[in-house]
């Protein structure tokens, strides 16, 4: 087979390629030339394969909340870039800020380029100290999000909240949230002690001195690399989500999203990947558990809830003090308790054992601040106590709380195992029907049921289970809209156009709406 | 004979020039809302665009740990630009132009620091027995995205459109503001490279053979 034969060929397919139909001629010179070069026939089997990748690999569905979710932190992304881009008239003037934003479009990759370069600076600054002055750098501000039980904080300019250079959070038995300017979470546990070493716009290196510090830095930010240092050693993230755990005699790394690089006393360099654990010193990396992993996505919720834009002050007390207080079914610590909270309807919930619980529907309104006592009365029953476990449940996982179900039910969807994932909803609305989590695995249960396991009564009967009891509750959105499918999929037309209808009268700025509406549409 | 892909951009392709006017005329209003700051307009158009943003990184990133991260960094790069949007092309394709770009440019980046998932570690089976597994496809079009990724990023981004994204010489050429001209040229070049790595990588040509015969 000639040059030329496959250059004819490559002609044709490109005239293809321009919207052209070929003509039977055509089409029998390239069948006649792929009986005869094997590397054309292989070429056309690669593109073939690219061209039909969205039907044999295409990408893991996403149910609805998580979509959602991950929409939700793009927007918030960007207005976090905004903010810490434009400000005073720079946002007064659309078209101006439409070159803005063009301009920073543009910029983008510089900045990408400025993060890698940074990281370089860091390292040389570090092997130089005399090389440039961080306090010379333009400051970074930081700010205390949440603060629970004995949380000491040495603020900026007599500010507790501020956090800057030479800045300490110190907690003996309590938790704080913190957000840095440059698009990073951070999450402090009990007993630790964390030293914001440098906070500029050049150095971003805290010190944590014990304890254990969650972080979820924004892979998208536009700032200098984070650099967590120990008495072990120092991590250096070049990802998203990971924690790193200090004692007299360790420090341990696990990272949950991307990657970080960790440096120990020696110098020995080791990059630790999603999924692993490390412990600074010793050298061995091991996956990180499923218990560890759970809880990491508790945490990564409880961030989500708490450093967001426009977020409202929370101020939260009762009688008895200690009480724990969950909102949206995510826990965020004991009585007397003040946090940022995202806008919106929020349920809040405080429990103590031996009192009745307490449970609020609050609209958050941004730009206020919302104040509350629970006065708990005691219940006159004796403290709950787990219920003893039936003979079936003996060989079920070591999941003793609502969160320890949820966890479970997550990582059997990661993987894919619709069927467990669905058994660890039913376990969880059966030993829970109170609760929050109770309540929202009936949505989650739906989606299963409709989506994986192609069983759209069941579907149906959870959706509807949980718009009886949760009404107008926080997933009555997903519940709706998931209520429509399942009509949809069980051909049940009139009844899904009036669940249609009265999805778009109850939820009219869902983002389901476009889709709803289109469906009206087409049953019109 | 129009691939799927292309199938599911059809409402686009085929309007009629009232229809396709009165489209563009929208989305640019959206856009500058958008680009205004708007949040309604900000969460439509991230809902509009968000899956198939998703299907592009995929393809690009399939099994990368960043993944996520570049689905995202390309929707926060779509909002940060949507200000540039002229209604040129279709609001889909401007996206999918600015997806395609930063997640070659974030791939380069992480290449940079040795990121990125090499070659030799996607294993293939050699059985044909599974070849009709998921798994096996997806390992087979892994690989193919890491040739893709090696191209220099216009040549990727130009095969990408092309051919993983099902748009047409002169719609390619549109979407990336180049002479037609100028386009096809760039896509034999980038053919003929990506031809070579496939030829040299005696896996893909072992799997093409087994799925010839």
């Amino acid at each position: 087979m000639t040059n030329k034969d496959c250059k004819k060929v490559h002609q044709i397919w490109l005239a293809e390629g321009e919207g052209r139909q070929l003509t039977l001629l055509e089409e029998a010179t390239v069948e006649n030339h792929m009986d005869h070069c094997p590397s054309c026939l292989v070429e056309r089997r690669v593109v073939q394969s690219i061209q039909s990748a969205h039907i044999t690999d295409p990408p893991p569905t996403l149910d609805e909340l998580t979509r959602r979710r991950q929409m939700d932190q793009a927007l918030h992304q960007v207005a976090a870039l905004e903010r810490s881009t434009f400000s005073g008239a720079d946002r007064v003037l659309a078209p101006n800020r439409n070159r803005l934003l063009i301009g920073f479009g543009m910029g983008f990759a510089a900045a990408a380029v400025a993060l890698v370069l940074g990281v370089v600076l860091v390292d040389s600054r570090t092997d130089n100290p005399t090389s440039q002055d961080p306090a010379t750098a333009t400051p970074l501000s930081g700010d205390i999000m949440l603060a629970t039980g004995e949380v000491r904080v040495s603020g900026v300019g007599g500010d507790a909240s501020a956090l800057g250079r030479h800045s300490t959070i110190e907690i003996d038995d309590g938790t704080a949230v913190a957000q840095l300017e440059t698009g990073i979470k951070l999450r402090l546990a009990k007993r630790s002690n964390l030293f914001f070493k440098a906070v500029n716009r050049r150095q971003l290196d805290l010190n944590l001195r014990q304890g254990e510090l969650f972080v979820h830095v924004d892979p998208s930010r536009d700032g200098p690399p984070l650099v967590v240092s120990t008495p072990h050693g120092r991590v250096r993230v070049l990802g998203t989500v990971f924690s790193v755990d200090v004692d007299s005699e360790n420090t341990v790394v696990r990272v949950y999203r991307s990657s970080v690089e960790v440096v120990d006393a020696l110098g020995n360099t080791q990059t630790i990947r999603q999924g692993q654990s490390f412990v600074v010193g010793q050298g061995t990396i091991e996956q990180i558990d499923e218990k560890n992993i759970a809880a990491a996505e508790g945490q990564l919720r409880m961030l989500d809830l708490v450093v967001a834009p426009d977020a409202v002050e929370l101020a939260v007390s009762s009688l008895p003090l200690g009480a724990t207080l969950r909102v949206d079914g995510i826990e965020l610590g004991e009585t007397p308790l003040t946090s940022m909270v995202r806008p919106g309807t929020r349920e809040v919930v405080i429990t103590r054992p031996g009192h009745e619980s307490v449970r609020e529907l609050m609209h958050l309104v941004p730009g206020t601040k919302v104040s509350r006592m629970f006065e708990l009365s005691e219940s006159g029953l004796p403290v709950v106590r787990p219920a003893p476990r039936s003979p079936a449940m003996v060989d079920r996982p070591r999941a003793r709380t609502p969160e320890d179900l949820v966890g479970l039910a997550r990582s059997h969807r990661q993987t894919g195992r619709w069927k467990e994932a669905l058994r660890a909803y039913q376990h969880l609305i059966e030993r829970f029907p109170n609760s929050a989590l109770g309540r929202a695995a009936l949505v989650s249960m739906g989606q299963i049921q409709l989506e994986r396991l192609g069983r759209p009564e069941s579907a149906l009967r959870s959706f509807d289970q949980y718009l009886r009891i949760a009404g107008h509750g926080t997933l009555a959105q997903e519940a709706a809209f998931g209520r429509t499918q399942a009509l949809r999929a069980l051909g049940r037309h009139t009844a899904e156009r009036s669940s249609l209808r009265a999805f778009l009268r109850d939820f009219p700025d869902a983002i389901q709406v476009p889709r709803v509406q289109e469906r009206l549409d087409q049953l019109k | 004979m129009p691939t799927a892909k292309q199938k599911m951009y059809q409402v686009t392709k085929t309007a009629s020039p009232n229809e396709a006017s009165q489209t563009a005329r929208i989305d640019l209003e959206l856009t500058q809302l958008a680009a205004a700051g708007d949040h309604r307009a900000r969460r439509q158009l991230v809902d509009r665009l968000y899956d198939r943003v998703r299907t592009t990184v995929y393809f690009l990133a399939r099994g990368h740990q960043n993944e996520e991260d570049f689905v995202q960094a390309s929707i926060v790069e779509i909002l940060l630009s949507v200000g540039g949007f002229r209604a040129q092309s279709s609001l889909e394709a401007w996206a999918d132009r600015i997806a395609v770009r930063t997640t070659m440019r974030k791939l380069k980046s992480m290449r940079k620091w040795g990121q990125v998932v090499p070659l030799e570690t996607v294993p293939l089976p050699s059985s044909t027995a599974i070849a009709e597994d998921r798994v096996y496809a997806r390992q087979i079009n892994a690989r193919i995205a890491v040739h893709l990724q090696k191209l220099k990023p216009k040549h990727t981004e130009a095969l990408t459109l092309h051919l993983v994204l099902g748009y047409t010489v002169p719609e390619v050429a549109e979407i990336t503001n180049t002479k037609l001209e100028t386009m096809r040229d760039r896509l034999k070049v980038a053919r003929k490279k990506f031809r070579k790595m496939i030829e040299r990588d005696s896996t893909l040509v072992e799997w093409a053979g087994k799925g010839v015969a």
